[in-house]
C-alpha cells in the first residue's frame, strides 16, 4: 500500500482570473509600474546603506564575514531593479554567486572580493560610464566568477 | 523572510497543515534576488510552484501568475513532501511492466 496520494486541488486562482471583476490586467500592470517608480528613491537609499555595509565588511577579516557580506550583496541584487540600476543588480548577483562559492569552501580570496566591491562602487553611478565600459566591468566580474568556479571544480 | 518567519519553514508549514485543506495547496511563487546553491534544492523540496529571480517587472509577475493559474499539474502528498508534482517527464514504466511499444510488438508476434 503506497503512502503517496495524487490529486488535483481546486484551482481558486484560475477561477478568480476567469471571474470578470476587479481591475483589467493592463490597468493593474500600469498601476504596479507607477507604484514601483515611487519606490525607486527609497530603494536607492536602502542600496546605499547596504553598499556602505559591504565596503566595511570587505575591509575586515571578521568571522562570519562572508555570511554578512552575502546578505548585504543580496539586498543590493534584490533592490537594484527597483532603483533602475540594472547593471548594479547584475554585478551584485555575480558577487552573490562568488560568495556562495566561497562559503562552500569556507574562504574567498581578498582580491576577488575587492574587485567585486570596486565594480559595485562604480556601477552605483552608471551614468558616469559609456555602455561599453559598463559591459566591460560586468564581463570582468563574470571572468572572476568563471575562474573561481574552475578552481572550485579542480 | 515572510512576516518575520523564514520562508521555507513557512511554505513547508502551509503545505503540511492538514487542518487547513482549503489553503494548503494554494499556489506559491517564490521571489529571490539570488539563491545560494544549497537553497535551490530546499526551495524545490518545500513545495513551491514557481521560482522567480529578481529583477522582476509587473508583467513578468503577471505571466507567472497566469502560468500557475492555468497549470493543470497534479499535486501529491507523501509523508515527507506535499505540493505540486515536480516531474516534467514520464520515466520508464514500473518494474515488471513492459514499455507499451515492446508489449504491442510482442502481441503482434504472438498473433502472427
Amino acid at each position: 500500500m503506497s503512502d503517496i496520494r495524487f490529486f488535483t486541488p481546486e484551482n481558486r486562482l484560475a477561477a478568480a482570473i476567469d471571474d470578470p471583476s476587479g481591475m483589467l490586467v493592463d490597468d493593474a500592470i500600469a498601476e504596479a509600474d507607477r507604484q514601483l517608480a515611487l519606490a525607486a528613491v527609497e530603494s536607492a537609499r536602502k542600496i546605499d546603506e547596504s553598499l556602505e555595509l559591504i565596503y566595511r565588511l570587505s575591509a575586515q577579516a571578521a568571522p562570519g564575514r562572508l555570511d554578512a557580506l552575502y546578505q548585504a550583496v543580496r539586498e543590493v541584487a534584490g533592490l537594484a531593479g527597483l532603483a533602475q540600476l540594472t547593471e548594479l543588480g547584475r554585478a551584485a548577483h555575480t558577487f552573490c554567486s562568488l560568495i556562495d562559492l566561497g562559503q562552500a569552501k569556507g574562504t574567498l580570496p581578498q582580491d576577488q572580493i575587492q574587485v567585486n566591491v570596486d565594480v559595485l562602487r562604480l556601477l552605483r553611478r552608471p551614468e558616469r560610464f559609456a555602455d561599453a565600459e559598463r559591459k566591460a566591468l560586468l564581463d570582468n566580474l563574470n571572468g572572476v566568477l568563471d575562474k573561481a568556479r574552475r578552481t572550485a571544480a579542480a | 523572510m515572510i512576516g518575520g518567519q523564514d520562508t521555507f519553514p513557512f511554505i513547508r508549514g502551509l503545505r503540511q497543515n492538514a487542518d487547513d485543506e482549503h489553503n494548503r495547496f494554494a499556489p506559491v511563487i517564490l521571489l529571490s534576488a539570488h539563491s545560494a546553491s544549497d537553497k535551490v534544492a530546499e526551495a524545490r523540496d518545500c513545495g513551491i510552484n514557481f521560482f522567480v529571480a529578481k529583477p522582476i517587472s509587473p508583467m513578468v509577475i503577471m505571466k507567472r501568475v497566469l502560468w500557475v493559474a492555468k497549470n493543470t499539474r497534479q499535486c501529491l502528498e507523501t509523508p515527507s513532501y506535499a505540493g505540486p508534482d515536480r516531474r516534467f517527464r514520464n520515466g520508464s514504466p514500473p518494474p515488471g511492466v513492459p514499455e507499451r511499444r515492446r508489449a504491442n510488438a510482442y502481441r503482434v508476434e504472438q498473433s502472427a
